[in-house]
């Protein structure tokens, strides 16, 4: 399911349903831990004594406000004759989210209304040795366990707070939860309760007719008891106010740091974009793949990890969109991951320390490197081009000897008789083999670190010798166990886009044409991953090559920028923009059928590459052109 | 249904009745709320502008660019909803590269349409139907009727941007880094004039607008409102101020030439207004200044999608930070009834007039 504008500060993060309510709460110094893991937080109203949630069915908006990193929604409950208006934030600094609530009279008539706020934590992502817990000292709910707290409570304008509470068990025991106990307009005051606990706290006030009143809701977070009881017990309506209005204009300035030139929606994804990806950076330097928890439902695992090769490629996208300093913070974290021997895991938590695996280290009774090198690569030419960016190889020092060195020395080292990488496992992680992608980007890599260039222009010959097929006018998407596979694979871009060969190179020219031809998906649009792919296939239909993804439409997007076909640019730009959900949110991948969203949505590196594509538009085309006369509008003499 | 259309060649406008139009699927059907009079729907009542044209296969052509409307019917799916207000764009792409990435106002080649002036049938009638891709959505609804001023404001935004770009040749900002010690003259005090001088005086200029006529002491009192100061030039004995910037939304070559001569080094002059009459010569001496000086001369059109999202965004904050004074510059709010001879000549003390269509 796809989260809708995410919000965040590096240490919280919360992301919303399609009833923009939140279902995932991240919270910890590296927001590592997702405290409610899909379940939603709801949200509800009763006017006049008729109560209902305010879900999808009534939401006519739901977006960024602006520029800025602040999510507006508007609710038009039918036949209650009121309208709401949610403006939600994180704030910058401090460890807060918060919500400023407009209930607006559009009867005419004098009303009386309470809003109802549901707090669905699972702390540390289980339901199990919670508590709920009303402390009449703050008029708040507190919950927690262990090392994480959270204070929700709510404040009006006239500094009234809430009015009504309840705590209670939920999904257990036969309890649905405490959000039922809203639906009759009044709560229980039941004010504890331990084990799977849910709550809900209510605010209250009166209407003048057309007139409109305004509270703010909110959920402060903390390490104990002290500091979440300081932090929440500091909220009254003039700080929250400051918090909203330093969170706004921060947002509008930091997403000001680089404009495109490109019209129509391409300014408001471009900046949707940043957006999303900041909130998917975290304080320690982590780049989390996705912050959609959806997947754990299926999987038991998730996207909410740092794969270095996404991580890489976000990192290069901020510095390319002028967020040098953001990125910086990631280079740290790989830094601090990189093995002794010099190439980095498949994957990381947040905060570095290394995460779940699928990879092997035994095949067929070989011990094998359970990596995947393009991985390592991808960050060495990331911080690379981060420097070149800049102009300024002062930024390397940090890095030079513990992660390029290191990773260099490695990369070099961990290749074949014939000057190509070992095998590892293709950025798909599926295969096990020496892969196009791969030779790509450990050829960038080395190409950067230039005293490892002879190494870098070794490996390009005899990529070109054992990959190029003159039969059949292609490269070779991997050579695995000796033979090469010949399997139409986007990932092939890598080979121009990444400047293993020139892009005009005809060989090259010949395999993209087979590539648009083959995955190029019929009907709806979007170049498919490779020929045969199974990965969340929606049906068997041998006219489909697999679902189209978003990624590998934007690599051949920014291929026909490189050869000037700028229709064909355009083609794969529109394409990804009109796929784009409420608020910009770009999934992974997308139903070849219907057009609607599939797997992790939003996804970093989806939005990643759209930034890429787009500023490398902006720079490839940038100049003034020539005007024409028109219609100026002017006011006459 | 009612829409006001001219016949192309002709002089005149009529109210005529014509088809309700059909939404086909993709489409948004719109029901058209405001729409405002300009100086380009005056030249085209007036057979007076060579680049209108008719859409194909019609002599005639519906006019009316500057527009807000609200959703009456919309695929499930699409991002706007039944009800969003919505302002539609002008200008709709060729096929230059400007155009191909969404940047018509940047057109190269002159192959494009814009809806109510070339090619393309305008929003002057009671319903329409339109691309989502070319509407842009009214956040703050609380704007009402002032969201008409989108359009010819989204001109103004994308003025600024173009200034802002051309004016980093040269260190031009005082020494706290504001732009708080540079002066701009606007010549023309219509609502294009007033519109510059709210964007230039939101960014801390030093705001001077002039203009032939001011009955009444209209437009000096506006123009006091926003913080700007106002003179009257009723002919060119009376010199214009020494300026960093200025701006002609007028369209005369005798008071762009002035204005130019009257820049600062490193000044840029910004040309926006334009009339099919009159000529001023360019001497010698007037280049030599023009090099010697560094002056730019700008000319700049129309606005790509951002700018229309921009300009909805200052409309917000205008009416707050400038209270009562975009609503004053719409002087006359009548029905299509009474539209075409308000379309064939402007009334006295008008600063613009809006079409109400609901």
């Amino acid at each position: 399911m796809v989260r809708y504008t995410p919000l965040g500060n590096g240490r919280v993060i919360v992301a919303f349903d399609p009833n923009h309510w939140v279902v995932d709460f991240y919270y910890s110094k590296a927001a590592r831990d997702n405290h409610s893991v899909g379940h939603p937080f709801m949200f509800g109203i009763s006017v006049d004594g008729r109560f209902r949630w305010l879900d999808g069915s009534t939401l006519r908006e739901m977006d960024y406000a602006g520029d800025t990193m602040v999510s507006r929604a508007l609710y038009a409950p039918e036949g209650m004759g009121v309208e709401v208006v949610t403006k939600d934030f994180v704030d910058l600094l401090e460890d807060v989210y918060a919500r400023l609530v407009t209930v607006r009279d559009l009867s005419g008539s004098k009303r009386n209304f309470s809003a109802f706020m549901h707090q669905n934590f699972y702390i540390y992502g289980n339901d199990i040795g919670d508590t709920g817990i009303y402390d009449p000292t703050l008029n708040a709910v507190i919950h927690y366990k262990g090392a994480r707290y959270f204070l929700a409570s709510a404040i009006g304008e006239d500094g009234r707070g809430i009015d009504q509470y309840a705590v209670g068990i939920k999904e257990h025991g036969g309890l649905a939860g405490t959000w039922k106990d809203a639906e009759d307009g009044r709560l229980s005051m039941n004010p504890v309760a331990n084990g799977s606990v849910d709550s809900v706290i209510g605010y209250s006030a009166e209407l003048e007719p057309h007139g409109s009143k305004s509270f703010f809701y909110f959920v402060a977070c903390g390490p104990d008891m002290r500091s979440v009881a300081s932090l929440g017990g500091s909220l009254n309506w003039s700080r929250l106010v400051s918090m909203l209005r330093r969170t706004s204009n921060y947002w509008d300035y930091w997403s000001s740091r680089r404009s495109i030139r490109l019209g129509g929606d391409y300014p408001y994804l471009f900046k949707r974009s940043l957006f999303i990806l900041a909130t998917h950076l975290n304080a320690a330097g982590g780049i989390a793949a996705s912050l959609d928890s959806d997947q754990l439902k299926v999987n038991r695992d998730g996207y909410y990890y740092v794969w270095p090769r996404d991580g890489a490629i976000a990192a290069y996208a901020l510095s390319m969109a002028g967020h040098s300093s953001t990125a910086m913070r990631f280079f740290d974290l790989m830094n601090y991951s990189i093995s002794d021997e010099g190439y980095l895991h498949h994957k990381y938590y947040v905060d570095g320390k290394l995460a779940s695996t699928w990879l092997p280290m035994v095949i067929r009774g070989r011990t094998i490197m359970n990596i995947q090198e393009d991985e390592t690569a991808l960050v060495v030419w990331s911080l690379g081009e981060y420097v070149r960016r800049r102009n300024d190889v002062a930024l390397l020092a940090p890095y030079y000897e513990g992660l390029v060195v290191k990773a260099a020395d490695f990369m070099s080292g961990f290749v074949g008789d014939d000057g190509l990488p070992r095998e590892s496992y293709d950025l798909w992680e599926e295969r096990y083999g020496i892969h196009a992608h791969t030779v790509a980007a450990v050829y960038a890599a080395l190409e950067s670190a230039s005293r490892y260039r002879s190494a870098a222009s070794r490996m390009r010959g005899a990529f070109v010798d054992r990959f190029y097929s003159k039969d059949l006018g292609r490269f070779a998407r991997a050579i695995i166990d000796g033979r090469p596979d010949f399997t139409l694979d986007s990932a092939l871009l890598a080979v121009p886009l990444m400047g293993l060969l020139d892009p005009s190179d005809p060989r090259v020219s010949s395999t993209v044409d087979q590539l648009r031809s083959r995955l190029w998906i019929r009907g709806i649009g979007g170049l498919a991953r490779y020929e045969g792919d199974q990965y969340m296939r929606v049906k068997e239909d041998p006219s489909i090559p697999g679902n189209p993804w978003v990624i590998t439409t934007l690599w051949l997007a920014r291929y026909y920028l490189r050869v000037g076909d700028v229709p064909r640019a355009m083609e794969a730009m529109r394409w990804v923009s009109s796929h784009a959900q409420g608020s910009g949110v770009l999934s992974e991948q997308v139903n070849p059928y219907d057009g609607s969203p599939l797997s992790a949505s939003p996804l970093a590196w989806a939005h990643a590459e759209l930034l890429i594509t787009a500023v490398e538009m902006d720079e490839r085309l940038s100049g003034f052109p020539q005007g024409v006369s028109s219609a100026a509008c002017g006011d006459g003499p | 249904m009612r829409a006001i259309s001219i016949k192309v060649g002709t002089p005149g406008a009529s109210l005529v009745e014509v088809p309700e139009p059909q939404r086909r699927k993709g489409e948004v059907l719109l029901r058209t709320l405001y729409t405002g009079i300009c100086g380009t729907d005056r030249g085209l009542v007036g057979n007076q502008l060579s680049f209108v044209r008719p859409p194909p296969g019609s002599a005639s052509l519906v006019i009316g660019h500057e527009a807000l409307a609200r959703v009456e019917d919309i695929d499930p799916g699409i991002k706007l909803r039944k009800g969003s207000l919505v302002v539609p764009m002008v200008r709709r792409p060729g096929k230059c590269l400007n155009c191909l990435i969404g940047r018509q106002d940047n057109c190269s080649d002159g192959d494009f349409v814009e809806a109510g002036i070339r090619g393309l049938d305008g929003f002057m009638r009671d319903y329409f139907t339109d691309d989502p891709t070319y509407l842009v959505r009214v956040e703050d609804e609380s704007l009402g009727m002032l969201a008409v001023l989108t359009e010819p404001l989204k001109n103004i935004v994308k003025a600024y941007d173009v200034y802002d770009l051309v004016s980093r040749r040269a260190i031009t900002n005082c020494r706290d880094g504001s732009r708080s010690c540079l002066t701009v003259t606007i010549a023309g005090a219509g609502p294009i004039g007033m519109l510059f001088a709210m964007m230039f005086n939101s960014v801390g200029m030093d705001v001077k607008i002039f203009s032939r006529h001011d009955p009444n002491g209209t437009l000096s009192e506006m123009a006091s409102k926003i913080g700007a100061e106002y003179f009257l030039r009723e002919d060119r004995s009376k010199p214009i101020p020494p300026s960093d910037v200025f701006v002609e939304t007028s369209g005369s070559p005798n008071v762009a030439l002035d204005g130019i001569r009257a820049l600062r080094p490193n000044g840029v002059a910004i040309l926006f207004g334009t009339a099919p009459s009159g000529s001023e010569p360019v001497s010698g001496q007037d280049v030599i200044d023009i090099v010697e000086r560094n002056i730019t001369v700008i000319g700049t059109v129309d606005g790509a999608k951002e700018h229309y999202i921009r300009a909805l965004s200052y409309l917000s904050s205008w009416k707050d930070s400038y209270p009562g004074v975009l609503k004053s510059m719409i002087t006359a709010i009548v029905s299509p009834e009474e539209a075409p001879p308000i379309l064939a000549e402007k009334p006295r003390g008008e600063i613009k007039s809006v079409i109400k269509w609901e």
